[in-house]
């Protein structure tokens, strides 16, 4: 009985999963058939391939269809660690304000160091910032008693900061603020290979860490008596998850800036689409995340001809909503 | 909350309370004459004071006059309108996390100002008030329907109106890429009184009189509304009447501020607390020292802005959002605590 259950369960999530892939796929192809240029689909296969269209392909669209579907699959496994680690249904990098810590440890690195540096010192500060951000949360967090909505205004108002101080240190150096405006609102705009790359390599590293978490995460969901009970510790369990999720909105956040609410919208449509476990959540939410990401890319491509608009607004209009829409449901539960 | 607990309290406020509204009134002149003294444009201190009562027709007379000065009373208009908003906003909803800012009141006035200066781009000015009005109305409404649910706690609920502010920023911003929309829009948005002229004095003006009035007038009023509705039904109040009065004057003195100056946050929070703490319990004094705390608070974060980057400018609003986001910590912390 139990091994058709899951076997059923098995079988939404592939189906689930290539239903989501062939939507990431169309995506992909008219993310790289629209633009200020537009190309057919045979001229697209022949710019891959080094026809005419080559430059504009290879150089411009494909770098960019590509790093919104990898960040956007980072920041929907990020959503789902931190979710588990943290119990907290709210909690995710971008809501408690960990994406906002790494942008601006990135801008404050890009800042402080010299240009030649760039290429190590804003990925350190990205990772940095970050990790700062998580550990301030966790602590002021937990004097709150972590109640669900305490941890999540908590993370609010420190994103809040971090945007202030951001602000703050344009006005200071006005000079160096023009091109961090664009990406601080989270946007694939000017993405290149290099870049495709670097986040690649930093997803393949972090990828035995993925693996790790995702098995264990579905005794994140026990109580911390339970964990001990079987001589797990609590603090490990979740101090790695939230570790890993760190990294991966690190990643992320180097290479598109701080997309809002993708890490909280991608792991409760996979929920709703699969359910709570691990081995199909994982992976349906780095898919939702991907697909979330690129669609707002071509979306804040289309919309507003000729005009771009950067995907981290369209994210967040999109994933505000759900955020209230969230609140409303947990506080009914509560009742 | 026990009724005659508040009675003893309020009776040996007074002398309390007016030694600090003194204090408040002293740092507000000190405040606003450092700002009439401080600037880009060297003046002397003394310089400018002089040009202050005796003003000639130098540029230095015209820089106090027509510069610093509407400046300092934008400041101080903008800074009541928010403070008194903020106390009324958290007694209707009982929230003490609740301002115009967290409650997503001033995103909803700047998003319709912002639609109404694209559409329409010579309404500039005192236009822009009534497109404020309608916005900050309408999240009004949501953040009501949302609490009148009554499924939410404090906390939900503030995070809910801050979800709405971070959404309504998100669309401005889409909104202004879109329309290539021109640059003073984007500063008006930081939330700033830079670049203050009487214009914009006289345009908040009447509604901060009017609104401030009503509130001190309706200040009795408001007391039976913080306590549980129970307790005010038994007491005779028209609790509903009381609370769209509130509701109302939050709308006016909000939308107002933010037509002027762009969304400014934190002071509203901030300014009930401050007031709260050191004078306690009923309206009357809280609305009172809120209307000279908040142009205290808003003064001193300008004159920090002017000072903090200089020789350029820090807008207001980055400031009060530099102070405010640990503030808000702080009270949540108290909250929990409770």
């Amino acid at each position: 009985m139990s091994a058709t259950v899951t076997n059923r369960a098995d079988l939404r999530m592939l189906t689930t999963s290539l239903v989501l892939f062939s939507l990431i796929l169309a995506v992909a192809v008219l993310g790289m058939t629209i633009g200020a240029v537009m190309l057919s689909i045979g001229q697209v296969l022949d710019g891959l391939v080094g026809g005419k269209n080559a430059f504009i392909v290879t150089q411009y669209r494909a770098p960019r269809v590509v790093i919104s579907i990898l960040a956007g699959a980072a920041f929907g496994v990020a959503g789902v660690f931190l979710q588990g680690a943290l119990r907290n249904p709210l909690a995710s990098p971008d809501v408690v304000g960990i994406s906002k810590s790494a942008g601006l440890g990135a801008f404050l690195a890009g800042l402080f160091t010299p240009p030649a540096w760039a290429i190590w010192s804003i990925p350190a500060g990205v990772v940095a910032g970050a990790m700062i951000g998580a550990l301030i949360l966790l602590s002021i967090g937990r004097s709150f008693g972590g109640g669900i909505g305490a941890l999540a205004l908590v993370g609010v108002a420190l994103g809040l900061f971090a945007q202030a101080l951001m602000q703050y240190v344009m006005v200071l150096f006005p000079t160096r603020a023009d091109q961090s405006m664009v990406w601080l609102a989270g946007s694939v705009y000017g993405s290149t290979s290099v870049k495709v790359i670097a986040l690649t390599i930093w997803l393949a590293l972090c990828l035995p860490l993925i693996v790790a978490a995702s098995l264990k995460l579905d005794t994140g969901g026990f109580g911390d008596d339970t964990l001990i009970s079987l001589g797990i510790s609590p603090g490990l369990l979740r101090g790695g998850l939230i570790v890993v999720s760190v990294l991966l909105t690190a990643g992320a956040v180097a290479s598109v800036g701080s997309m809002g609410f993708l890490g909280l919208l991608a792991p409760h449509a996979a929920r709703l689409l699969v359910g709570a476990r691990a081995r199909h959540l994982v992976l349906v939410s780095a898919l939702i995340g991907a697909l979330t990401l690129s669609a707002a890319d071509l979306v804040g491509r289309i919309v507003a001809l000729p005009n771009e608009i950067p995907a981290g607004i369209i994210a967040a209009v999109i994933g505000g909503p759900y955020l209230i829409f969230l609140l409303i449901k947990e506080a009914g539960r509560h009742e | 909350m026990d009724v005659t607990v508040t009675k003893a309290e309020t009776q040996q406020r007074p002398t309390n309370s007016f030694a600090i509204g003194a204090v408040f009134l002293v740092l507000l002149s000190i405040a606003i004459v450092a700002g009439i003294g401080f600037g880009v444009s060297d003046l002397p201190i003394n310089r400018a004071l002089q040009l202050l009562f005796s003003p000639d027709r130098s540029a230095a007379s015209a820089l106090v006059w027509d510069v610093r000065l509407p400046r300092a009373a934008l400041a101080v208009a903008v800074g009541a309108n928010l403070a008194i908003a903020g106390v009324l906003i958290q007694t209707l909803t009982r929230n003490p996390l609740a301002s115009p800012q967290t409650f997503g009141i001033n995103a909803g006035a700047s998003l319709i100002i912002v639609i109404a200066l694209i559409a329409w781009p010579d309404i500039r000015g005192a236009g822009m008030v009534w497109p404020a009005f309608a916005g900050a109305a309408a999240i009004g409404l949501v953040m009501w329907a949302l609490s009148a649910s009554g499924t939410m706690g404090g906390m939900e609920l503030a995070l809910a109106g801050i979800s709405i502010q971070l959404v309504l920023a998100a669309v401005v911003q889409a909104i202004l890429i879109a329309n290539n929309a021109a640059q003073d829009i984007v500063y008006w948005l930081a939330g700033s009184v830079n670049g203050a002229q009487w214009s914009k004095v006289w345009i908040i003006l009447p509604f901060s009189l009017a609104g401030g009035a009503v509130a001190l007038i309706g200040a009795r009023h408001f007391d039976v509304l913080a306590l549980d509705e129970t307790t005010g039904i038994s007491l005779g109040q028209n609790a509903k009447r009381v609370g769209g009065l509130a509701a109302t004057l939050i709308v006016i003195l909000a939308g107002s501020a933010v037509a002027v100056s762009g969304p400014i946050g934190f002071i509203g929070l901030l300014v009930p607390h401050i007031v709260r703490r050191l004078a306690g319990g009923d309206h009357l004094t809280v609305l009172a020292l809120s209307v000279i705390c908040g142009p205290l608070l808003l003064n001193c974060a300008d004159l920090l802005g002017r000072v903090a980057a200089f020789p350029a400018e820090t807008p207001v609003g980055i400031v009060t959002a530099l102070i405010g986001a640990p503030a808000f910590l702080i009270i949540l912390w108290k909250q929990r605590a409770k």
